[in-house]
């Protein structure tokens, strides 16, 4: 029975081998797919790539995450925004986070106050009036409450466009600063150009 | 970018929409609305109220009204200093007889002072979860003699 077994895995790995197509050696050697046309762009190509790993480094010190500051937003709206430099948009997202939320709290707090008061009432007139007292903030309670997750929900995707956007305009100034300065530092030492 | 505006102020609508359709629950035992077998007493019509004359030493206030014929088990009498002030339950009727003669009853109401004085009245049914008051009255005037 295990002879079987051990045949049958044999010839669907032949089958599996025998199915794969010949590796083209020349077209993943080939250097004009890179669009290289001479030595000269090869040198040129590997020199800029060289240069760009040394400015990722250093691009890489002061550069952003994503989710770092998607998390800090997610606590406090607004505090990613100040993280990437954007103070106007962070204290935005922040006074209207704390004033659409404050404002559902202070209304929920109205509504539940006339609500309890609602559920001891025994005079007709007192029961309606104190249930329509509790509904009108509750539902604006849940509306303001609504708007801040509507808010909270767009600070999180202003966050991550926010902090790419940081993220480029660094790598500019990186490549710009790299390029125009006498003195370099790198991350493996010091460049003086002359 | 527009697109993603447009979004946000179509679901900003929408929930806002859902949200005012959200209502709190009417939990309330002797709520009439929530409760089909709470029925509220009728609204009581004041037929007189009479302060006593001068130099009555236990002064007082008799009122009359007309009595409830369905869903009362008795009545509760507020006494007011102004027409338009503040009114506090004085006094409780209980129960809810049938008068010898006529429709009306009637109670006196004792006052510590003379002066001027405004009534209303309402109805109330009892219910295991307790007395469902029904619609205060409308007012009406006595005056207490010195």
């Amino acid at each position: 029975m295990k002879k079987w077994i051990f045949c049958l895995l044999l010839i669907g790995l032949a089958l599996q081998l025998t199915a794969q197509g010949k590796f083209d050696v020349d077209a993943f050697t080939n250097p004009e797919k890179y669009g290289w046309k001479t030595w000269e762009d090869r040198m040129n190509y590997r020199y800029d790539l060289y240069e760009r790993q040394k400015l990722l480094q250093l691009y890489e010190i002061d550069a952003q995450s994503i989710s770092g500051n998607l998390l800090k937003s997610a606590v406090i709206p607004g505090w990613g925004q100040f993280n990437a430099k954007q103070y106007t948009k962070g204290e935005i997202f922040l006074s209207l986070e704390i004033g659409l939320l404050g404002t559902s709290y202070l209304l929920y707090d109205k509504a539940l106050t006339n609500y309890n008061r609602y559920k001891e009432a025994t005079q007709i007139d007192d029961i309606n009036r104190l249930y329509h007292n509790a509904q009108e903030p509750y539902q604006y309670s849940i509306v303001f409450l609504t708007l801040g997750a509507i808010v909270w929900g767009y600070n999180l995707i202003d966050i991550v466009q926010t902090t790419e956007q940081y993220n480029a305009e660094l790598w500019e100034k990186t490549v710009k600063n790299y390029y125009n300065a006498p003195v370099q530092i790198t991350p493996t030492g010091f460049q003086i150009k002359f | 970018m527009r697109i993603r505006n447009m979004a946000i102020l179509f679901l900003t609508v929408v929930i806002t929409l859902l949200t005012l359709a959200c209502e709190l629950k009417r939990s309330n035992p002797l709520d009439p609305t929530s409760h089909n077998d709470i029925v509220v007493p009728p609204k009581v019509i004041i037929v007189s109220a009479t302060g006593s004359g001068a130099n009555v030493v236990n002064k007082f206030i008799e009122i009359t009204w007309e009595r409830n014929d369905e869903n009362t088990d008795g009545y509760y009498i507020y006494l007011g200093l102004a027409y338009n002030s503040a009114y506090a339950v004085v006094d409780t009727f209980i129960g809810n007889p049938v008068p010898e003669s006529g429709t009306t009853l009637s109670k006196k109401i004792d006052v510590s002072a003379p002066g001027h004085y405004y009534l209303k009245m309402s109805a109330y049914k009892t219910y295991p979860d307790g007395n469902l008051e029904g619609p205060l009255s409308q007012w009406t005037y006595a005056y207490v003699a010195n």
